[in-house]
């Protein structure tokens, strides 16, 4: 059975092509625009990872982990922040937020795919 | 003084034998008077007497204790600073003389760097053209001492730098009252900021359609190359590819030939069996021959009968009808062994020929039999070949849907620029619309109480600062070069 991957990012570009890289692969992709609507699609069902930007209007990646950190159902779903944020001091908040990898745009898909396995299966 | 003391330590040390005389008389005393009330009061009476004595004589003893203590400590103490003062004086006289060439040397390296910096102030008067105000004139061409020189010059220093912050207000006055500069900015930063963003939305849009045309490039040729291996060589769903439908082809055919040359060996057996036909025909030629010649000697024997019939005259008009009648029989079977024989060399020419037609159809056949067995092979061949270049075209599209996959991936690596830069221009326009909300608020400050409050730039700068997301804008911030990193790929797990 396919795995689910919700993934929560701002800008539309970045959207189609992670949607395309991860369906390549097989995985079923939930999309989000914003910290706020991916919380209005976690409604309960399986999700196996959860990728999202920092940068975002409405609800920023950051709170939006700690949001979905709060939810007993998810509250072991590992996230990956992808983001061109590379300074340490948001790497450490999201670090505290409960963030398991943090990849700094712009990702090769091999490597990105790669971690992305390493969490599922973890 | 000294005296006191001795008098009054020996009077004190004097009454501890006093004391222990007068403790051991009263109690010889008392022992000797067997314990007597009186006597024990007395007794008492002289120990608390004794006790008496000794507690002045100790008291006394230290009061002159203390006072020749105190006189002492006043004669060290005056000796002591006599001597501090004596070694003072020798150690200020031995640091004035050894200063004193280094003092002279820091006074003449002071009064060099005097000097230059008098000289560079005069420089900068005659940069500001003269300007410079409270330039104090030389009063004589004495020269002046090294305090005078400083105050001076710290006096300069002051009144220029008074004179430099007065001409600083004027040009950020100046600048300030640029006639329309803030109504233009006013008008001209929102059109910016919407430049900037439709340029940003724009470029995100076409990003977007490129990424899934790229995308739908992709999969169209995944389609593709499935199609060519499935073509090539079957799929779940289908019977099979062309490998498999050659093969398949290839043993259809060969039961074709198979069944033609099962055909031409039937009719090498008809051929054997028409030629066998000719030798019974023989058989029945040489029959004929044998009923034509018993229907000939018939014929003679009939001929002698008739002869003997008519020597016998009318006895034998009956036999020699019969003679006649075995002739007409004889005659009549000759015709028939003629016939049958004409009849024989009928069938024998029409299986003559027969055969000859048939010998010609096999050769014929068997030529067909040998010519499509080659060209099956021929065209079993050919497709062949073309399935092997099928095969061919279906590895190199798949090599080359592998590579084009690839440089689509890298593209979508590179695609992801619009993001960085969607970044950075969504923070260009937030300060170019905070720059405009600010000098909103100036106006309207200045049109309710008109004063006119200044820009802290520096300030604003460090709010700028703090809004990026990447060390690229804050190099280009601080005034370097940005290096453009679009392979950068980190991963850090936690």
């Amino acid at each position: 059975m396919a795995k689910t991957i919700l993934f929560v990012e701002d800008s539309a570009s970045v959207r189609q092509v992670m949607n395309s890289t991860l369906t390549r692969e097989g995985y079923q992709v939930i999309l989000a625009s914003d910290g706020q609507d991916a919380m209005g699609k976690l409604d309960g069902s399986k999700i196996h990872l959860i990728i999202s930007d920092v940068n975002m209007p409405n609800m920023d990646g950051i709170s939006f982990v700690k949001q979905v950190k709060q939810l007993p159902a998810y509250k072991f779903t590992p996230i990956i922040m992808l983001t061109t944020e590379n300074q340490a001091e948001k790497m450490n908040e999201g670090k505290a937020a409960g963030v398991k990898a943090w990849i700094v745009k712009p990702f090769q898909p091999p490597q990105l795919l790669a971690a992305i396995s390493q969490l599922i299966q973890a | 003084m000294e005296e006191a003391m001795k008098f009054y330590r020996n009077e004190y040390w004097l009454t501890f034998p006093l004391l222990l005389c007068g403790a051991l008389g009263v109690l010889g005393f008392t022992v000797s008077s067997r314990f007597e009330i009186n006597n024990l009061v007395m007794a008492a009476g002289l120990i608390v007497m004794f006790a008496g004595l000794h507690l002045r004589s100790r008291s006394r003893y230290r009061v002159a204790l203390q006072m020749q203590e105190q006189s002492l400590t006043e004669r060290w103490q005056q000796d002591y600073e006599q001597k501090i003062k004596a070694l003072q004086h020798e150690h200020s006289e031995a640091v004035s003389r050894a200063g004193s060439s280094q003092i002279e040397a820091e006074r003449k390296h002071i009064g060099k760097l005097i000097n230059e910096l008098t000289q560079c102030f005069d420089m900068l008067s005659s940069r500001l053209d003269g300007q410079e105000p409270g330039k104090p004139q030389p009063a004589s061409n004495e020269p002046l001492s090294l305090d005078a020189r400083i105050t001076d010059l710290t006096q300069r220093f002051d009144v220029l730098i008074g004179f430099l912050d007065s001409k600083a207000e004027d040009a950020d006055r100046q600048e300030f009252s640029i006639e329309g500069l803030d109504s233009l900015c006013q008008k001209v930063l929102p059109i910016w900021s919407n430049q900037v963003e439709m340029a940003r939305r724009h470029t995100e849009e076409s990003i977007s359609d490129l990424a899934e045309r790229f995308d739908s490039l992709s999969k169209r040729l995944d389609a593709a190359v499935l199609a060519s291996q499935s073509t090539m060589e079957g799929d779940h769903d289908s019977n099979g590819g062309i490998v498999e439908l050659l093969r398949d082809s290839q043993q259809a055919l060969s039961s074709i030939t198979q069944a033609l040359s099962t055909s031409l060996e039937e009719k090498e057996k008809l051929l054997r069996s028409i030629e066998d036909l000719s030798g019974y025909t023989d058989q029945l030629s040489k029959m004929a021959w044998e009923v034509s010649s018993i229907a000939s000697q018939t014929n003679l024997l009939a001929l002698n009968a008739a002869v003997q019939a008519a020597r016998a005259g009318d006895a034998g008009h009956g036999f020699s009808v019969v003679a006649d009648e075995v002739r007409k029989l004889s005659r009549s079977s000759g015709d028939v062994g003629r016939k049958i024989t004409e009849t024989i060399e009928a069938v024998n020419d029409a299986i003559e020929n027969t055969l000859v037609i048939s010998h010609k159809f096999a050769r014929q056949d068997k030529e067909t039999l040998n010519s499509a067995e080659q060209i099956i092979a021929t065209v079993l061949s050919h497709f062949t070949r073309a399935a092997a270049g099928l095969s061919d075209s279906a590895e190199l599209l798949r090599s080359e849907n592998t590579a084009i996959n690839h440089a689509i991936a890298d593209v979508f690596v590179d695609l992801q620029f619009q993001d960085r830069v969607s970044q950075i221009l969504t923070l260009v326009c937030g300060d170019l619309n905070k720059l405009e909300q600010h000098l909103e608020a100036l106006k309207n400050e200045k049109d309710i109480d008109g004063s006119c409050r200044s820009v802290n730039v520096e300030k604003w700068l460090e709010e700028l600062s703090m809004t990026y997301t990447m060390e690229e804008q804050l190099k280009v911030h601080s005034g370097e070069k940005a290096e453009i990193n679009t392979h950068q790929n980190t991963i850090t797990f936690f």
